[in-house]
């Protein structure tokens, strides 16, 4: 266990009590080494932001465990979740930077917050990680003081990704990192996140309900299907010989640019394949 | 000579439903052009893509084909002529009978075009009853076909289904019933499978494909995804910062792309796509036998 | 904010309108060329050059009086206003984060005023509670106050459940700093345009109770009572109504407008109405080349 940064052992997470008990998680496990970048695919309702807020010691787990570098985030307390958040040991990316950073503040502090709520750094070393942080995701600095809705797509994804890293953590979550953005931000996003496992041993989640965004990028590739863990594998092999229904569907319905009419049938057969399952 | 921006080697044999002619868009508060001369032309049973990210223009060019631009934004120059008709001069009133019978639309985000608080079917049948001039009954009967059409499992029952008891991929297909429902020739889905899931994106791309061929629909798909849009079209538009960067048939624009920028897109999903473990499993099959 | 909704001509107006009734309020009294409660043997004079709007049915110098009666009747208002503010602002913002049961007993508390009829509870808690200006304006006050508890309550729920405050969360924010850093910017223009609203608001009811007679006795001048007073008398003095109810229509319009003027200030609607003027410029010469 020890060499393992995460560790999730036969979770179960329920939402809800009585006759409106949901299960959101069932059995799932996965261990995960520092520095590998491990992507999780699966469809709406299927579990995936579950897992991340298992993670982040935010989810009702009712059984299992979940061990973050060693320490079981799976029954917090209100107290504990927040001492655990300003240890900032993992860390979320949102999806949409515009609706993740408050718009009526500037850049500079938003990023700044993490480490403001914290406590322990003077305000000029915080500037200073500030600016630090800004110049590794290749941010202008004169960028520091507007707002959010001045800013491109791009760039606010990379301000996010900035306030992330912000504080030094060892394991970084990220849900749908590039689904918003254009081709161009997209791929300097990716190689933006490239160069950081480069550079620091960060462990990356890639959460995704589309196999191709993360095809790139991830060693590992997870997929998640009614709450379950189905397939878990290199990515190469996941994509190039799926062994459960669903994701032989997926990696079906994933556009390329070769598709076309004569995998129409393909894909239907396909669904009546998982639909029988 | 080629003109540049006309599509070249696609033959148009019969009239074109829809014809641009160097549509220019100008915003007027920020007294600047946003669209600067977009031509295509789309024949009947054809389907045109336009790949572009925000801020290309696109959605733009597609709202302008509507004739739904926002307040304070028009289109400066150049001519849109829908099915024979110059729409620069036409009133409320014509616009308003031209759209849902002779053009419909799709977009991104189904949920935020129906009324949560009216079951679906209703709203339909509300289109039917109104533009259509059924009767109550006749309009329900009518509903549930299109629903059917559509694929959605057991139609009856989502007739009376709310919103929020549906799932984004069964919401879209409402909606392309509803845009399909007084049998437009041309139908326009801007960013229409972005949001959903991506089983379900191919799912709604298969659907829109089927109704091309079965209803001799005239398609214009909008996506920022070059995949998406290389899945159905015959000639494909690339945009960026309003200007149309290349234009051509499908096969052409991904096997040999003459601009830095669609090479960029073709790169992309090489570099970091699916592309780069495969080639599509039917092809791979076919290779098999 | 501030800047652009300085650059908008409804607030100018207003500002403009409520500097000269807080001129008068504040000065009033001592512009007033005669005692207010000084009576002669003139009475209900026409308007002549030493009585600029004649005399009332005493012989009392009708514009001394209304001059006096301002500052009655605008910090009447002003008192209401606050009082509301402080009984809904705080209770709405605090039932966000104080647990459920808070939450649900303030929100039956603010249910159940928000039931009770304005004038006949005021008029009730008059008799229940003495013939005074104090208690008339505190139970406006507190019928005013649900109004405040909805508006800030509303704002601070959409904070709340925001992302960039989960974010936030996630970095070990306590509510304190939630409140601080992010609640607080966002719930204050909402209340500012319900304060502009309820002194419009507030206006109206002390100048009906005054009328009605409640709170004030005569012969203390107020706008309200000036007017009762007035109506007795018409077969006289037909006009004589004209200027005090003139005085209320006019500041409760320019809170009115004030508050309007807020609302577009405050958002992306504000910068499209203030470019309007430019945006048609830009269009005029456009066409024109």
């Amino acid at each position: 266990m020890s060499e393992h940064i995460l560790g999730i052992e036969a979770l179960d997470v329920h939402f809800g009590r009585g006759h409106t008990r949901t299960q959101a998680l069932s059995g799932v496990s996965l261990r995960v080494r520092p520095g590998e970048a491990v992507g999780i695919i699966g469809e709406s309702g299927a579990g995936k932001s579950t897992l991340a807020r298992a993670v982040l010691g935010l989810a009702p787990v009712t059984g299992g465990s979940v061990h973050v570098v060693g320490r079981d985030v799976s029954r917090l307390s209100r107290r504990g979740r927040r001492a655990f958040g300003r240890e900032g040991l993992v860390q979320y990316v949102f999806q949409d930077p515009l609706r993740s950073l408050d718009p009526d503040l500037t850049v500079r502090t938003s990023v700044a917050e993490p480490l403001q709520i914290r406590g322990d750094l003077v305000r000029a070393e915080i500037d200073e990680a500030v600016r630090r942080q800004f110049r590794d995701v290749e941010l202008d600095e004169s960028l520091l003081d507007r707002y959010p809705a001045q800013l491109s797509g791009g760039q606010r994804q990379r301000v996010a990704i900035a306030r992330a890293l912000v504080t030094g953590p060892r394991l970084l979550i990220l849900d749908e990192p590039v689904s918003a953005l254009d081709s161009a931000n997209r791929v300097r996003i990716l190689q933006l996140l490239a160069r950081l496992r480069e550079t620091t041993d960060v462990t990356l989640l890639f959460i995704s309900h589309d196999l191709g965004s993360v095809a790139g990028v991830t060693d590992r590739t997870v997929v998640l299907y009614g709450g379950r863990l189905v397939e878990d594998g290199p990515t190469a092999r996941v994509i190039t010989a799926p062994e459960h229904p669903y994701t032989r569907l997926l990696v079906g319905s994933a556009p390329t640019l070769t598709s076309g009419a004569a995998d129409r049938a393909h894909r239907a057969r396909l669904r009546a394949e998982l639909l029988a399952s | 000579m080629t003109i540049p921006g006309s599509s070249e080697g696609v033959t148009v044999t019969e009239d074109a439903v829809l014809d641009l002619q160097d549509v220019r868009i100008h915003n007027d508060l920020d007294d600047v052009e946003l669209v600067h001369g977009v031509s295509l032309r789309l024949g009947r049973g054809r389907v045109v893509g336009i790949v572009g990210e925000s801020g290309s223009g696109k959605s733009l060019t597609c709202r302008a084909v509507l004739g739904i631009l926002p307040e304070l934004i028009e289109v400066s120059g150049g001519s849109i002529t829908l099915l024979g008709r110059d729409t620069a001069g036409l009133s409320p009133a014509e616009w308003t009978a031209l759209r849902g019978a002779s053009i419909g639309a799709v977009f991104q985000d189904p949920a935020s075009y129906l009324n949560p608080s009216i079951p679906v079917g209703k709203q339909l049948s509300e289109v039917l009853r109104v533009r259509g001039g059924l009767r109550r009954k006749e309009a329900r009967a009518r509903a549930v076909a299109l629903f059917e059409a559509v694929r959605l499992r057991d139609p009856e029952r989502v007739y009376d289904r709310y919103v929020h008891e549906l799932s984004g991929g069964m919401l879209q297909r409402v909606l392309i019933a509803i845009a399909i429902s007084l049998e437009p020739e041309i139908l326009i889905a801007d960013e229409a499978t972005t949001a959903l899931d991506a089983t379900v994106q191919a799912e709604i791309l298969d659907l829109l494909a089927e109704l091309t061929e079965r209803l001799g629909l005239a398609l214009v798909l909008v996506s920022h995804d070059l995949a998406v849009v290389a899945q159905l079209c015959d000639e494909v538009l690339v945009m960026r910062d309003g200007h149309v960067v290349e234009q051509g048939p499908t096969e052409r624009i991904l096997r040999a792309p003459r601009e830095e920028y669609t090479r960029l897109l073709v790169a992309e999903h090489e570099q970091y796509g699916l592309e780069r473990y495969l080639r599509t499993p039917a092809a791979r099959e076919l290779e098999n036998v | 904010m501030l800047r652009t909704l300085l650059r908008l001509t409804s607030a100018r107006i207003a500002l403009a309108v409520l500097l000269a009734i807080a001129v008068i309020t504040v000065f009033g009294p001592l512009l007033a060329p005669y005692d207010p409660l000084q009576g002669s043997d003139l009475t209900l004079a026409p308007p002549s050059a030493q009585h600029w709007l004649g005399t009332d049915y005493t012989g009392r110098d009708v514009l001394s009086r209304i001059l006096a009666g301002a500052p009655l009747s605008i910090v009447s208002t002003l008192e209401v206003a606050g009082i509301a503010l402080v009984l809904g602002a705080i209770p709405g913002i605090l039932s966000v984060y104080l647990g459920s049961l808070f939450e649900w007993v303030s929100l039956r508390l603010i249910d159940t005023l928000v039931a009770l009829p304005f004038l006949v509870f005021a008029v009730a808690m008059t008799a229940l509670l003495g013939n005074g200006i104090t208690q008339a304006m505190i139970a406006v006050g507190l019928l005013v106050a649900p109004w405040f508890y909805r508006v800030s309550r509303a704002a601070t729920l959409t904070v709340a459940r925001s992302q960039y405050v989960e974010a936030a969360l996630l970095s070990g924010a306590s509510t304190g700093w939630v409140v601080r850093r992010h609640v607080w910017a966002k719930v204050l223009p909402p209340i500012a345009i319900t304060l502009a609203t309820t002194l419009g608001v507030g206006l109206v009811v002390i100048s009906s109770l005054t009328f009605l007679g409640i709170g004030v006795q005569p012969p203390t001048p107020t706008w309200g009572g000036i007017l009762a007073s007035d109506l007795d008398y018409l077969a006289q003095k037909p006009f004589a109504p004209v200027f005090p109810a003139a005085l209320i229509l006019v500041t409760v319009l320019a809170f009115n407008l004030l508050a309007d003027a807020i609302r577009d200030a405050a958002g992306q609607s504000g910068r499209v109405l203030v470019g309007a003027k430019a945006a048609r410029a830009n269009r005029a010469r456009r066409l024109a080349t």
